[in-house]
C-alpha cells in the first residue's frame, strides 16, 4: 500500500512536470540517429558493424544503439512513443534512487524525498526532454545504479555474496555499454566498501575485481580506439591541451560540476553578468556584458566561488552527523559528494575545443543527480535535526522542498512548453511539404527558402527553423513516409561521421543508385546545383518559410519559372 | 629585560636601513611633482593656518596634517631627494618598532613580536609605502599613530582596562585620520575584535567601550558632507571622479578582503604569473597571437580566480591551524590578523572612477594590511620551525630554524626591493641630469621663458607618435617646480591646482600671468604655432634634445630659434 503512495506520488509529479512532454517533437541528432537506422537496414550491416564500429568516433556504446534501433523498429518516427520510453525511464531511475537512499539512509521519508528532488531537478532535464541522449544517459544510470544497488546487496549479506558480486560487475558493463560517463563506477566500489562494508579480505576481493574489470575495458576501449574509432577530427592545434591543462581540469572541472549540479546555469549566467557590471565594466559594450568573457572564465569565477559557498554547509551538516554518532549519513553525504565530482571525470578528456568548456549541458549531471538528490534530503535532514525548535526546522524544510519543487518543475515545464511551440512548427512544416508532395520523382531537388536565420547562424545565413541541415531531415521523413531513398542517402561520411545534408548550412545535390536528391536554401546555389548536374526545372520542389506568419508557402511555380527564365 | 628589548629593537632598525639602504640615492618619481605644486600653490596664496589646510576641493583628501608636513618639508628639504628618503626609512623602522611592541601585547611572545618586526620592517609587497615619497607622508605617517592608536587599544582589551588607555587610543586614532582617512576603517577592527572578546551583553558592551569613537566618526563624517558642499568642485576628469552605483559598493565590501587576503601574503608579480598560467592553461582563446595571455583579461578576471583560490586555500588552512591548535593566543593573533587585513581595505571601495575598479592592489594599499601579515607569518614561522625542529634532529632547536626561514625570507623579500630601488634609481639618476644639466645652462629664465624639448622615445606605454622626456608627468610642471625651489619667482597663477598647468604627461602649451610667461613644448610645430599665437621672440626659447640610446640631453637652443 505504501509503495503504491510512493508510486502516486512520483506519478504526480511526474505529470505536472513532463506531462507535455510527449507533445513535442524530435530536435537535433535524432535526425542522424533515424538515418543511421534506416542505412543499417538498408545497406545490410552486420551486427557487430552496426553496434560497434559504424558511425562512432570517441564512443562505444553498443546497448545505446541496440536500444535505439529497437525503439526506431517499434515506434518509426512517432514521436509520442518515444518521449513515453524517456519517462518510463526517468520513472524507473527515481524508483532506483529512493531505493539506493533507502539502503543508505535506512530512513524511508529521506529515500522518497530523494526520489522527488531527482524526478523534478530540472538541472539535468535535458538527459530526458531530448530523447537523442536519453537512450545513452537515462540507460547508463539506469544500470549505473543497479550495480550501486547490487554492491550494497554484496556488502550486506553474507552468503551467496559472490553473485551479488558478479552481477553487479555485469551491471557496470551494460552501464558502460549504454555511455561510458558511468566508467567512474569502478573508482566508486573501493570507498563503498571501506565506509559501508566491513571485512578486509572483502576489500582485497574488492580492489582486486575492480582492478581487473577496469584494465579489461580500457583495454577493449584502447583496442576499439586504435582499430575502428578516430578523434582526429575534434583536435584543433589552437586546442592542444597540454599535460598541465589536464592537472588544472583535474581540479576546476570537478568543482565546476559540482556547482553546477546545484545551481541552473541562467542563474549562473545571471551572476555572472552582475560581477561584469560591479566589477568589470571595461568588458560591458553598450549595456551588454561581453558573451565570450561571460560565459567562459567569468563564469569560471562564479563557479569556484559557488562551488566554495556551497561546500560550507553540506561540510557543516556531515560534521554535525559525525559528531551524533549518526556516521552513517555523514559517510553517505561524503560518498553522494565524492561520487558527484568524480562523474565529472570523463568530462576531464573531452578532446579539442569542446575540452575548454565552463558551462556544462544539462544532460551530462544526470548520472550523478541521484546523489545530488540524496545529498538534499540528508542536508534538509540535517536542518531538522540542528535546529532546536522543531516547527520552525519543519516549516523550513517544507519551504525548501516547495521552493525547490515549484522552480524546478516550473522550469522543465517552461523548456517543454518552448519545445512544442517549435516541435509544433517543425512537423508542421514537415506535413505540409509531405502533403503537397506525397510521393517524389526519380530526381527531386526541394528549394526550402525563409527570411531568418536561426540559432546564431550569420544573419546572410537563412534557414528553416531546423537545428540540423533540412535536406537530411526531408530524407528521413520521406523514407519514414513510405518513400523507397537508396542506402548511399543515409550513410555517414567515413571522416566527418556526417550524413549527406546533415550539417546545419548543406546544401547540395546528390544522385546514386539512380536516385537523385537535392535540397537549397539559397537560389544562386540551387542555380549553380541545376545548371552543374544537368536538372530540368520539373525536378524542383519549393516552398517559401516566412517565420512573422510561421507559415510555409508553396512556390514551386514560380521558382521552377525563374530557373528556366535564368537557364 | 631591557637589554633583549634593546637588541631587538636595533636588529629591527638593522633590518629597516639594510633594506632600504639604496632610497637616498634615488629621485622624485611622478606625483611628488604634484604634491610640490599644491605645496607652492597654498604657501603663495593662503595667508592663515585654516586656509593653508582647507581641502582643495570637497570629494577627495581632507588631511591637514599631511598638507602641514608637506609644506614644512618643502620649506626645510626643498627638492633634496635624500632628505625625504631619510624620513621615509626612519618613519618605516618606528613603524616596525611599533608593529613589534603591538605583537608583544597581543601575543605575548617575544620572539614572535621580533620576528613580526623584522617581516613588517623589509615586506617586499607593501615596500610603495617607503620608496615611493609621494605616499610616503601620508601612509607610513597614518599608519604610526594607527599603530600607537592599535598598541594602546589592544593594552585596554588584553592588559589593563584603563581609562588612559582607551583614551590614548582615540587621540593617536584623530591624528591618523588626519593624515590619512583610509585609518578610519579601524573602527571596525576594534568593534569586531571587542564584540570576540567581551563575554557578556556583547553589543552593548562594545557600544559603551567605542562610543568616543563613533562619536568621532559621526562628526567626521559630518564634516565631510560639509566640506563636500563648502569646498570647490575636485579637478579631474568625469571617468576619474564619478561614483559608481551603490550596489557596486556593496559588491566591493565582498570582494576586496577576498582579494587582500590573499595579495597580502602573496606579491603580486607571482598571482599575475598565475593568472597568465591559467589563461595559457584553460582559456586558449584569449591568447594573443595563440601565445601570449591577453592583459585586459589577465590581469582582471583570471587575476580575480587566482586571488580567490589562494584566499580560499589560506583560510583553509588558517582554519585547520584554528581548530588543530590548543594555544588560545596563537588563536587569537590568527583572527586579530585576518580580521585586520580583511578590514583594513574596506576603506578602497570608495575609490572614485575607473582606479575603483581594480583588481590588483597597488603595493602601498596593502601597507596597512601587512602589520596583519606580518604577525600572522611570525606566527607561521615560529610554529613551523617547532614542527621542523621536532622532525629533523639535526638541525638542534627550534631557534636555528627560525634562523634558517627568517634569513631566506629577509634574501627574497631584501633582493626584491633592492631590485626595484636599482631600477627606480636609474631612472631617477637620468631625470636629476636632465634638470641639472638644463638648470646649469640656464640658471635665470627671462620674463617669458619657452622650453622646447624634443625625444626620441615614447616613455611609459603611451602611443610611438607620442615623443616624450622620461619623466611619468608632464615635464613642463616638473620644469616650473624645479626653478622656482632653486630660486625663480614665478608667481602662484602657474601653480593653480585647478588647471594642472602641464602636469599632464602629454601636456604642451604656454601661459601668461602676473606678468610672467612660461611654456613647455615637445612637438615644434605647436611650440611654432604658440610662438606665432602670444607674438612671443625667438630669443625666448631653449631647445634641448633628449637622446634615449645614450640618455643625454643635447642644446639645441640656436638650432630651433633659427627655424622659428
Amino acid at each position: 500500500m505504501k509503495i503504491f503512495g510512493v508510486i502516486l506520488l512520483y506519478v504526480l509529479i511526474f505529470y505536472f512536470t513532463f506531462g507535455n512532454f510527449p507533445n513535442t517533437f524530435f530536435q537535433q541528432d535524432e535526425w542522424i540517429i533515424i538515418a543511421n537506422h534506416i542505412f543499417w537496414d538498408e545497406a545490410n550491416l552486420d551486427w557487430l558493424t552496426r553496434l560497434f564500429t559504424y558511425g562512432q568516433t570517441t564512443h562505444l556504446i553498443p546497448l545505446s544503439n541496440l536500444f535505439s534501433y529497437i525503439q526506431f523498429k517499434l515506434f518509426d518516427i512517432n514521436f509520442f512513443y518515444y518521449a513515453i520510453t524517456s519517462i518510463v525511464l526517468h520513472f524507473v531511475n527515481a524508483l532506483l534512487v529512493t531505493y539506493l537512499a533507502y539502503i543508505f539512509l535506512r530512513k524511508k521519508i529521506l529515500s522518497i524525498l530523494a526520489g522527488v528532488f531527482f524526478i523534478a531537478n530540472s538541472i539535468p532535464s535535458q538527459a530526458i526532454t531530448w530523447i537523442a541522449t536519453t537512450t545513452g544517459t537515462a540507460g547508463s544510470t539506469l544500470f549505473f545504479l543497479v550495480s550501486i544497488i547490487l554492491f550494497l546487496k554484496y556488502l550486506e549479506v553474507k552468503k551467496k555474496g559472490k553473485v551479488y558480486l558478479i552481477a553487479t560487475f555485469i551491471a557496470v558493463f551494460i552501464a558502460l555499454g549504454f555511455k561510458e560517463s558511468s566508467v567512474f563506477l569502478f573508482a566508486l566500489f573501493l570507498p563503498l566498501a571501506l565506509l559501508f562494508g566491513e571485512k578486509k579480505k572483502v576489500l582485497k576481493n574488492i580492489f582486486i575485481f575492480t582492478t581487473i574489470v577496469s584494465l579489461l575495458y580500457i583495454s577493449i576501449r584502447i583496442f576499439f580506439l586504435l582499430n575502428f574509432h578516430s578523434i582526429s577530427q575534434y583536435l584543433d592545434k589552437t586546442y592542444n591541451p597540454s599535460s598541465y591543462t589536464y592537472i588544472y581540469r583535474l581540479i576546476a572541472t570537478p568543482l565546476k560540476f559540482f556547482a553546477q549540479s546545484f545551481i541552473p546555469q541562467e542563474t549562473i549566467l545571471n551572476l555572472a553578468d552582475f560581477i561584469m557590471f560591479k566589477a568589470y565594466p571595461q568588458f560591458i559594450t553598450l549595456g551588454s556584458p561581453n558573451p565570450f568573457i561571460r560565459d567562459s572564465v567569468v563564469a569560471d569565477l562564479v563557479l569556484f566561488i559557488s562551488a566554495i559557498v556551497l561546500m560550507v554547509p553540506i561540510f557543516h551538516v556531515a560534521l554535525y552527523f559525525w559528531k551524533v554518532k549518526e556516521k552513517r549519513i555523514s559517510y553517505v553525504m561524503l560518498f553522494s559528494l565524492f561520487s558527484i565530482f568524480l562523474s565529472s571525470i570523463p568530462l576531464i578528456v573531452l578532446p579539442g575545443k569542446s575540452g575548454y568548456f565552463s558551462l556544462i549541458d544539462g544532460r551530462h549531471f544526470y548520472i550523478s543527480s541521484g546523489f545530488t538528490a540524496i545529498l538534499y534530503s540528508c542536508f534538509l535532514y540535517g536542518i531538522m535535526k540542528i535546529i532546536p525548535k522543531k516547527k520552525i526546522a519543519l516549516i523550513l524544510c517544507t519551504g525548501i522542498i516547495l521552493l525547490f519543487l515549484i522552480y524546478h518543475t516550473g522550469e522543465i515545464r517552461g523548456k517543454i512548453d518552448d519545445q512544442i511551440t517549435i516541435g509544433q512548427t517543425r512537423k508542421s512544416i514537415l506535413e505540409n511539404i509531405l502533403s503537397n508532395y506525397t510521393s517524389l520523382p526519380e530526381k527531386v531537388v526541394f528549394y526550402i527558402e525563409s527570411d531568418k536565420a536561426y540559432y546564431g547562424v550569420p544573419e546572410s545565413q537563412k534557414i528553416p527553423p531546423f537545428q540540423s541541415g533540412f535536406g537530411q531531415v526531408l530524407i528521413a521523413w520521406y523514407d519514414s513516409h513510405g518513400q523507397e531513398l537508396p542506402a548511399c542517402f543515409f550513410e555517414q561520411d567515413p571522416v566527418h561521421k556526417d550524413a549527406f545534408l546533415y550539417p546545419l548550412l548543406t546544401q547540395g545535390y546528390k544522385e546514386c543508385e539512380n536516385k537523385g536528391f537535392g535540397y537549397y536554401r539559397n537560389f544562386d546555389n540551387l542555380l549553380d546545383g541545376v545548371k552543374k548536374n544537368n536538372l530540368s526545372q520539373d525536378t524542383i520542389r519549393a516552398f517559401a518559410w516566412i517565420d512573422k506568419e510561421k507559415k510555409l508557402v508553396n512556390v514551386t511555380k514560380e521558382i521552377q519559372m525563374r530557373i528556366k527564365n535564368s537557364l | 629585560m631591557i637589554k633583549s628589548t634593546v637588541l631587538h629593537l636595533l636588529i629591527i632598525v638593522l633590518t629597516t636601513v639594510v633594506t632600504y639602504w639604496l632610497l637616498p640615492y634615488g629621485f622624485f618619481q611622478q606625483d611628488e611633482w604634484g604634491i610640490f605644486g599644491n605645496s607652492i600653490y597654498r604657501l603663495l596664496t593662503h595667508n592663515n593656518f585654516l586656509e593653508l589646510i582647507r581641502p582643495f576641493s570637497g570629494f577627495t583628501h581632507f588631511t591637514p596634517i599631511t598638507t602641514i608636513i608637506n609644506i614644512t618639508s618643502l620649506k626645510i628639504f626643498g627638492t633634496q631627494y635624500q632628505y625625504y628618503a631619510y624620513y621615509a626609512i626612519v618613519n618605516q623602522a618606528i613603524n616596525s618598532i611599533l608593529v613589534y611592541i603591538l605583537a608583544r601585547i597581543v601575543t605575548k611572545n617575544t620572539i614572535l613580536s621580533l620576528l613580526a618586526g623584522i617581516v613588517f620592517s623589509s615586506y617586499a609587497i607593501s615596500h610603495q609605502a617607503t620608496t615611493w615619497l609621494a605616499t610616503n607622508v601620508g601612509t607610513e605617517g597614518s599608519t604610526f599613530f594607527l599603530l600607537l592608536s592599535l598598541i594602546f587599544i589592544s593594552r585596554y582589551i588584553f592588559e589593563k582596562r584603563t581609562m588612559r588607555n582607551l583614551f590614548l587610543s582615540f587621540v593617536f586614532f584623530i591624528i591618523s585620520i588626519g593624515i590619512k582617512e583610509n585609518t578610519a576603517f579601524v573602527i571596525i577592527f576594534y568593534s569586531l575584535v571587542l564584540f570576540l572578546v567581551e563575554k557578556k551583553n556583547k553589543v552593548i558592551s562594545v557600544l559603551k567601550i567605542l562610543s568616543p569613537f563613533y562619536i568621532l566618526i559621526f562628526i567626521y563624517i559630518f564634516m565631510r558632507i560639509v566640506l563636500s558642499f563648502s569646498a570647490p568642485p575636485t579637478a579631474g576628469t568625469e571617468e576619474q571622479l564619478s561614483q559608481p552605483s551603490p550596489s557596486v559598493y556593496i559588491f566591493r565590501i565582498f570582494a576586496l578582503p577576498i582579494r587582500a587576503i590573499s595579495q597580502a601574503f602573496i606579491p603580486e608579480q607571482y598571482i599575475i604569473m598565475l593568472a597568465n598560467g591559467l589563461i595559457m592553461t584553460a582559456y586558449p582563446q584569449f591568447l594573443v597571437d595563440k601565445k601570449i595571455p591577453d592583459p585586459p583579461i589577465a590581469q582582471s578576471v583570471a587575476v580575480d580566480i587566482i586571488s580567490f583560490v589562494l584566499t580560499v586555500a589560506i583560510l583553509i588552512l588558517g582554519s585547520v591551524f584554528y581548530f588543530r591548535s590548543k594555544d588560545k593566543i596563537k588563536r587569537r593573533i590568527l583572527v586579530f590578523s585576518l580580521l585586520f587585513i580583511t578590514t583594513s581595505v574596506l576603506p578602497l571601495i570608495f575609490i572614485p572612477g575607473r582606479a575603483g575598479f581594480f583588481n590588483i592592489f597597488e603595493s602601498r594599499e596593502l601597507y596597512l594590511s601587512s602589520i596583519g601579515a606580518s604577525i600572522t607569518l611570525a606566527l607561521i614561522i615560529t610554529s613551523l620551525s617547532g614542527l621542523i625542529a621536532k622532525k629533523i634532529s639535526f638541525l638542534k632547536g627550534e631557534y636555528v630554524v627560525v634562523f634558517i626561514i627568517v634569513a631566506v625570507f629577509l634574501f627574497i623579500n631584501m633582493k626584491t626591493i633592492r631590485d626595484h630601488l636599482h631600477i627606480i634609481n636609474a631612472r631617477g639618476n637620468v631625470r636629476k641630469n636632465i634638470l641639472t644639466q638644463i638648470i646649469n645652462k640656464y640658471p635665470n629664465l627671462t620674463q617669458k621663458t619657452v622650453f622646447y624639448v624634443e625625444s626620441d622615445v615614447s616613455f611609459y606605454g603611451l602611443p610611438a607618435t607620442e615623443k616624450i622626456m622620461p619623466f611619468q608627468s608632464g615635464f613642463g610642471q616638473t620644469l616650473l617646480i624645479w626653478y622656482f625651489i632653486k630660486g625663480e619667482k614665478f608667481p602662484a597663477c602657474f601653480f593653480d591646482y585647478r588647471y594642472d598647468f602641464l602636469y599632464n604627461i602629454y601636456s604642451q602649451g604656454y601661459k601668461e600671468c602676473e606678468g610672467r610667461g612660461f611654456g613647455y613644448f615637445r612637438k615644434l610645430q605647436d611650440l611654432k604655432l604658440a610662438i606665432k599665437e602670444n607674438t612671443l621672440p625667438r630669443d625666448s626659447v631653449i631647445g634641448f634634445r633628449f637622446d634615449s640610446h645614450t640618455n643625454s640631453l643635447a642644446e639645441i637652443t640656436n638650432e630651433i630659434r633659427s627655424n622659428l
